[in-house]
């Protein structure tokens, strides 16, 4: 083989060598490429799938607390109807009693409950406008002085007050007063009387 | 001296083919990287697509769900409110009884 030849074949060795390491090198990096494209696309996807799982979840989770608030609300409406059924039936009840012959007792009852309340020696004893009552003041000092301890006199009042039903019980010096007429009763004890009905309506017997 | 010319002559040519050779390997070498290129790119169109078709069917399947609760929880409502309604009609008159009695401070 001449000088040339060699050189020749030299060239063309090298050259091959080079033209196979570009492709070699392409094809790599290719190979490389959508290596990393198929990982980011599952991670993209699954990023996604993940997201939108996690998204629905948390709605869910809202959707149902919503729907059970509204549950809750309109099991409490059904139950402040029924309950306010219930007080007005109640009231209307308590406000017959006017006028018939077991008033005169409930009137006394509530008198002595308000001026045991005030435990004073002298009392006023206030009635609604237009009833007149039979309402016996001695009974009512002697059942203050039962429970108290204390000789209390007790007295009807000139003056009357706005209200269906009860009395208004006063010191003599009208610095303190029990008011029991119905209304005010009604006010009052409001929160005991729903508490009392809820029970009464609501409670499940026991078996 | 005419012969060495024509060896120096035939090296050059040798020198140019392999040249030539070299710049073609290096232009199908930008071929594939960019074929590379338009492969990854479609890759993650498809993905993308993919994730929002799932994502559709997510919402579609959370929507059926929301339904679901709907339903079910307002059985359960329509249950207790009528199993209350009944249990108070029940117990109206005692708790009447009982709340005249504390308007009238019979207790």
């Amino acid at each position: 083989m001449s000088g040339m030849q060699s050189i020749i074949e030299l060239i063309e060795k090298k050259t091959s060598e080079r033209t196979q390491a570009i492709l070699r090198d392409a094809e790599l990096i290719k190979e490389q490429r959508l290596r990393e494209a198929r990982e980011k696309a599952k991670e993209v996807e699954q990023s996604q799938v993940n997201k939108a799982k996690a998204q629905a979840k948390a709605e869910l989770t809202r959707h149902e607390a919503a729907a059970r608030l509204r549950a809750k609300q309109r099991l409490l409406t059904s139950k402040e109807t029924v309950m306010a059924e219930a007080l007005k039936s109640a009231k209307d009840t308590a406000f017959k009693v006017v006028g018939t012959k077991q008033y005169d007792q409930i009137l006394t009852r509530l008198a002595i409950d308000a001026a045991q309340k005030l435990n004073a020696t002298e009392m006023e004893i206030v009635l609604p406008e237009g009833q007149s009552s039979a309402l016996t003041t001695t009974e009512i000092s002697k059942a203050i002085k039962q429970a108290t301890g204390v000789k209390t006199e007790v007295s009807v009042a000139k003056n009357t007050v706005r209200a269906t039903g009860g009395v208004v019980v006063m010191t003599k010096d009208k610095k303190k007063w029990v008011d029991n007429t119905f209304e005010a009763r009604l006010d009052r004890l409001h929160s005991e009387l729903t508490d009392k009905i809820a029970l009464a309506l609501f409670a499940e017997k026991k078996a | 001296m005419c012969a060495a010319h024509d060896e120096i002559d035939e090296i050059h040519l040798a020198e140019v083919a392999a040249q030539k050779r070299i710049e073609e390997a290096e232009r199908r070498a930008k071929e594939i990287k960019e074929e590379a290129e338009a492969e990854s790119q479609k890759i993650l169109e498809n993905a993308a697509a993919a994730a929002k078709e799932n994502t559709k069917a997510i919402t579609s399947e959370t929507e059926a769900k929301k339904k679901d609760i709907d339903r079910r929880v307002q059985d359960e409502t329509d249950r207790r409110v009528a199993h209350l309604e009944t249990t108070a009609k029940e117990h109206m008159k005692d708790a009447v009884k009982i709340a005249v009695k504390i308007i009238l401070a019979e207790e």
